[in-house]
C-alpha cells in the first residue's frame, strides 16, 4: 500500500494521526521505501503503541553510560537534564527548601542544640539531682516504644522487653536501669550511666546524642530525680558522691545526618 | 540569793548540724535545688498552653517554645529562665504588629494558609472586595476524562470545597493588628514562688 493508504489505515485501527504525527510516521515508514507491507505496518504501528504504553506505565531501569549512549541518549544529555532538574528546583527559596526540606532539618537542628544545653545545665547539678527520668512531655499521635506497655504483669513486661529502655539498659549494662522500670515502671538511670548514650544511638532513627531529643519528633524528655529518691530507689548508697556524664564537647552535637 | 546553772558540753553535735545547715541554706546552693524544678514547670506550662481556638492544624509553636526553655542558677542565689522563642512575648504583652518589609500583614484565613507564608502559594493574586484585600488561589480539581489537574472545577461537597472551590481564600491583607495580652503564657509568681519552696523544703527535709 502507499503511505496515503498506511496512514488512513491507522487512522481506522484507531491511532489519533495529527500533522506532526503523520511526519514521524513518514520518517519512520520511508524506512521500507514507498509502498508498505502490511507486516511493516505493523510494527510500526507496535513500536507507536510501545511507546505509548512506556509512558502511560513508566517502569525505572537502571541504565549503565555505555548503555545510554548505546540508545542515542549521550551522558552529556544525562547530565543536562540533571542539571536542568536541579536549577528548577533551587530556583527559588521555596524550592531549595523544600527539594532539601530544610525546615524539617533546622527545626531538628534547633531540637539538638536546646537540649545540647540542657545537658550541660545537667551537669552542673549532679549533686543534687543525680539521676534523670525520662518521660513523655509532648504527646504524639503514634508515639515510638519507649517502655512497652505501661503495666508489670507478664505480658506487659514482655512487650517492655522490646521497649527501647530496656535494649538500651541491657547494652549499656546499667541493671539498676531495667530494675527499676520492671519495679516502678518509671525510666530513672544515674546521669553517668551509659543508657543516654544507647538511647541516643543504637536506633535507626537515633540523632546520635545523650540527651534527648534523642530520636527526630521525639516527644520524650528528661527531669531531674532528686537525691534522696535516688537512694530510695537504690540507684546511691547514702554517701555516696554521684558523678556528672563523660563526653567530649567536641562530639557533643549531632545531627545523624 | 542567787543561782547560775553550769552547762558543760561534753559533746558538741549542734554546731556541725547547724553549719551543715547553714552551707545547705546557702543561695547558691538552694538555687541549684530550684533550678531543675521551676525549668520543668515553666516547660509542662508552655506545653500545656491552648492551641489555636479555631482548631485548625496545629503549629507547634508552644512546643516549640517549651523545647526552647532552659534554666539558669547563679551564684547570687537568682535563677534565669529563659524562653528562647520568637513570638513569646508578643503574646505575653501583646501590642500593635505592623508590616516592617512588605506593605501589608497576610493575615491566615484557612486552615491551608495558616502556619505559612504567600510565597509557598503558587499563583496567588490579590482580589480587592467590599470587605477587604485577599490573597487568593485559583482553585484545582481533578478531571474526570484524563485525571489531571484542572482549574476552577467544582466537584462539590463541603470539605473539598475547601481545596477545589473557584477561589480558595487563603489571606487577609490588614496594615495591621493590635493584639491583645495574654497573662496565661506564664505562670504567676506564686505558683513559681510553690514550686520553688516544695523543692527547698524537700531539699533541707534530707
Amino acid at each position: 500500500m502507499t503511505l496515503a493508504e498506511a496512514i488512513l489505515e491507522l487512522k481506522k485501527r484507531g491511532l489519533p494521526v495529527t500533522p506532526r504525527t503523520e511526519q514521524a510516521l513518514r520518517d519512520g515508514i520511508a524506512k521500507y521505501g514507498d509502498q508498505v507491507s502490511q507486516d511493516s505496518l505493523d510494527q510500526v504501528l507496535k513500536k507507536i503503541l510501545d511507546g505509548v504504553k512506556s509512558i502511560a506505565h513508566p517502569t525505572e531501569e537502571v541504565r549503565s553510560p555505555e548503555s545510554i549512549a548505546e540508545v542515542g541518549e549521550s551522558p552529556a544529555t544525562v547530565r543536562g537534564d540533571a542539571i536542568r532538574t536541579l536549577l528548577n528546583d533551587f530556583s527559588s527559596p521555596e524550592g531549595i527548601a523544600q527539594s532539601m526540606n530544610l525546615d524539617f532539618k533546622i527545626r531538628i537542628a534547633t531540637e539538638v542544640v536546646q537540649g545540647a544545653g540542657r545537658f550541660l545545665m545537667g551537669q552542673t547539678d549532679v549533686d543534687e539531682y543525680p539521676a534523670w527520668e525520662l518521660y513523655r512531655l509532648y504527646a504524639r499521635k503514634v508515639p515510638r516504644l519507649w517502655a512497652g506497655d505501661e503495666g508489670t504483669d507478664d505480658k506487659s513486661l514482655m512487650s517492655a522487653f522490646a521497649g527501647r529502655w530496656y535494649a538500651a539498659a541491657q547494652a549499656a549494662g546499667d541493671t539498676d536501669a531495667a530494675r527499676i522500670l520492671q519495679d516502678t515502671g518509671r525510666m530513672i538511670a544515674l546521669k553517668d550511666s551509659d543508657i543516654w548514650n544507647e538511647l541516643g544511638s543504637m536506633f535507626d532513627d537515633s540523632l546520635g546524642n545523650p540527651y534527648p531529643p534523642f530520636a527526630f519528633n521525639s516527644g520524650m524528655d528528661v527531669d531531674g530525680v532528686p537525691r534522696a529518691e535516688c537512694i530510695e530507689l537504690g540507684l546511691l548508697d547514702a554517701d555516696e558522691k554521684p558523678e556528672p556524664a563523660k563526653f567530649n564537647i567536641a562530639d557533643l552535637i549531632s545531627f545523624a545526618t | 540569793m542567787s543561782a547560775t546553772a553550769n552547762i558543760s558540753v561534753t559533746q558538741d553535735n549542734a554546731t556541725p548540724a547547724i553549719a551543715r545547715l547553714m552551707e545547705r541554706t546557702q543561695p547558691a546552693r538552694l538555687a541549684q535545688v530550684c533550678r531543675q524544678p521551676l525549668e520543668t514547670f515553666l516547660r509542662v506550662h508552655l506545653r500545656s498552653l491552648p492551641t489555636n481556638k479555631r482548631g485548625w492544624p496545629s503549629t507547634g509553636f508552644w512546643e516549640s517554645a517549651s523545647r526552647g526553655t532552659i534554666g539558669t542558677a547563679n551564684d547570687d542565689g537568682s535563677i534565669l529562665l529563659q524562653v528562647n522563642k520568637l513570638g513569646v512575648r508578643q503574646r505575653l504583652y501583646g501590642g500593635p504588629i505592623l508590616p516592617v518589609e512588605a506593605k501589608a500583614l497576610a493575615i491566615p484565613i484557612s486552615p491551608v494558609s495558616y502556619g505559612h507564608l504567600p510565597r509557598e502559594f503558587p499563583g496567588l493574586f490579590l482580589l480587592k472586595t467590599a470587605k477587604g484585600a485577599y490573597l487568593v488561589q485559583a482553585g484545582t480539581g481533578i478531571s474526570e476524562k484524563t485525571g489531571g489537574e484542572v482549574k476552577g472545577r467544582r466537584l462539590g461537597g463541603n470539605s473539598k470545597r475547601r481545596q477545589t472551590a473557584g477561589l480558595n481564600f487563603l489571606f487577609k491583607l490588614s496594615g495591621g493588628v493590635n493584639q491583645a495580652p495574654n497573662p496565661d503564657v506564664l505562670p504567676t509568681n506564686d505558683q513559681f514562688q510553690e514550686v520553688a519552696m516544695e523543692s527547698i523544703q524537700r531539699s533541707l527535709a534530707e
